[in-house]
């Protein structure tokens, strides 16, 4: 499809291990400050590796209803945070200005309220008890977030939750983006939200073997993508909201426009429930493209899926490869993951938006902690260090996921250099 | 102000953040922000703390009459004592732990 209309982003709200403003999170960013520690839990002794990536958040600083404040799961708190984050940049207050009912809600999550899921359980099972919440179902639901944002603020349109595992929050903010370039609707909320650090859940990843080992050193660099010393990913929790519209009724009204969405692809891979594909992951890269109306060459950056898992980073280079050929080595490739820890069904919209602000002030972000090359992960990827002076006119950001579903985004820079 | 008030005020001022001195017996639990589901939730914390059943004095569930203001819930809950107080109520034993136990 080619979209009729352009996107605007013209807010962005987040809550994460980077920070919850976008002034911190970008510093923090360029400076490759890393948010990953030793996880200080009561439970941690019964992990191998107890590492995470926090957000430090402060539900009374956020300002809920008390009586509303008992109905919010950790994850719903995040994204309405980010969401009220996002209305309020965009000066978009009740969606004012904009038909209510063209106006939707996109939220990506993996594992909603799985903290309170996960107390639930402790109540039945380990408690004995039958005391279980009566909130425990509003608490857990994998739509409550999305919910609530539509609730808090008015958004009349559709209201949708994606769980398409690490992918949902860039498959979130694709599909916003096919309505809102179609003409179906005006005006979206569209991201994701997590907050998966129960024990429960960090047992049953751990169980995977796909969590990394604590960097003995330093806890905080234990996340190594597209290192040889790389040992796996580590969880992190928050959320990070857009708000988008139409390219022209945001500048009609003067929005501050941040970027846009140029294009989005989005593919399964069919072999496999958790190995990645170089197939699969060329293929929504070229869909991304594609959906886009640009050349290979068009691209001048990447924010890759870059787990630091064995198994993912050596596909992405060889996928990145086939789409891009020899432009490949000229691309500037960013894991963020290594200082943010990977926020599952949060991470594709927290990459997009430290994609938009790298492009807004002309840097190409870091890979941390990647000393050691591998001989299969053999591009560029900004090690340790942030380029400036990097005027990136288009950017992919990647989100590879179990399950299959393999979700780019196409972003553009906005102004005179969106590559539209 | 009873015992009781005293108790639920102080779980209102605790778990819900409002002004002690906004509470009387007649204040409306929908003003406080408390609504049908926000008062099972109420009436669940209630049971824990005071250890009665507010099912045993028919406080929840369809059939129960509306508990509307602040004296309303006391009135259920000195009932739900009294009751405990006389021995009737019981709390039930735990039937999901006897299943999965036996499965």
């Amino acid at each position: 499809m080619l979209p009729i209309r352009r996107v605007a982003v013209t807010g962005i709200g987040v809550v994460s291990p980077l920070g919850n403003n976008l002034t911190t999170v970008y510093e923090n960013a360029l400076t490759g400050r890393s948010a990953i520690r030793r996880l200080e839990a009561p439970f941690a002794g019964r992990l191998t590796a107890p590492l995470a990536a926090i957000a430090t958040f402060d539900a009374a600083a956020a300002h809920f209803d008390p009586p509303k404040l008992r109905m919010l799961d950790r994850v719903s708190q995040f994204a309405l945070f980010a969401a009220g984050g996002a209305l309020t940049e965009a000066g978009v207050r009740d969606v004012a200005g904009f038909d209510p009912g063209r106006a939707g809600v996109f939220v990506g999550t993996g594992m909603a309220g799985t903290l309170s899921n996960d107390e639930g359980y402790r109540t039945l099972y380990a408690d004995a008890s039958d005391r279980i919440k009566p909130f425990t179902i509003l608490l857990g639901m994998h739509n409550a977030p999305a919910a609530w944002i539509g609730i808090e603020h008015g958004l009349r349109g559709p209201n949708l939750t994606y769980s398409t595992a690490c992918s949902s929050s860039a498959v979130a903010i694709g599909e916003a983006w096919l309505r809102i370039a179609g003409g179906t609707l005006d005006f979206a909320i569209a991201g994701g939200a997590e907050a998966p650090l129960s024990f429960g859940s960090l047992k049953a990843w751990e169980a995977m073997h796909t969590l990394a080992n604590i960097d003995a050193d330093d806890p905080a660099t234990s996340c190594k993508p597209f290192s040889r010393q790389r040992s796996g990913m580590v969880l992190g929790e928050g959320a990070a909201m857009l708000a988008l519209e139409p390219w022209d009724t945001a500048l009609a009204r003067g929005a501050t426009i941040h970027g846009e969405i140029l294009g989005y692809g989005l593919t399964t891979d069919v072999g496999h429930i958790t190995r990645p594909s170089v197939e699969g992951q060329a293929a929504a890269m070229r869909a991304a493209l594609f959906s886009a109306g640009l050349e290979a060459s068009a691209i001048d950056a990447i924010n890759a899926h870059g787990t630091g898992t064995q198994a993912n980073d050596p596909v992405e280079t060889a996928a990145i490869k086939a789409v891009f050929g020899s432009h490949a080595a000229q691309l500037a490739i960013s894991a963020t993951k290594a200082i943010h820890g990977h926020l599952l069904g949060a991470a594709g919209a927290l990459e997009c938006v430290l994609s938009l602000l790298a492009m807004q002030n002309r840097v190409a972000l870091p890979t941390m902690h990647l000393d050691t090359p591998d001989p299969e992960c053999d591009l560029d990827y900004v090690p340790n260090v942030a380029r400036s002076n990097f005027a990136a006119r288009t950017m992919l950001s990647s989100s590879f996921a179990f399950g299959g579903t393999n979700a780019v985004l196409v972003l553009g820079r906005g102004g005179d250099g969106s590559g539209a | 102000m009873t015992h009781t008030a005293d108790l639920l005020r102080d779980i209102l001022v605790r778990d819900y953040k409002l002004d002690a001195t906004h509470l009387t017996a007649t204040t409306l639990l929908e003003e406080l922000g408390i609504d049908s589901l926000g008062l099972a939730e109420l009436l669940f914390i209630i049971e824990d703390e005071f250890g009665i059943s507010m099912t045993a004095v028919n406080a929840t569930g369809p059939a129960a009459p509306r508990l509307a203001t602040v004296g309303d819930v006391v009135g259920a809950v000195d009932a739900a004592i009294a009751l405990r107080d006389a021995g009737a109520a019981t709390k039930p034993k735990s039937a999901a732990m006897e299943s999965v136990e036996s499965a």
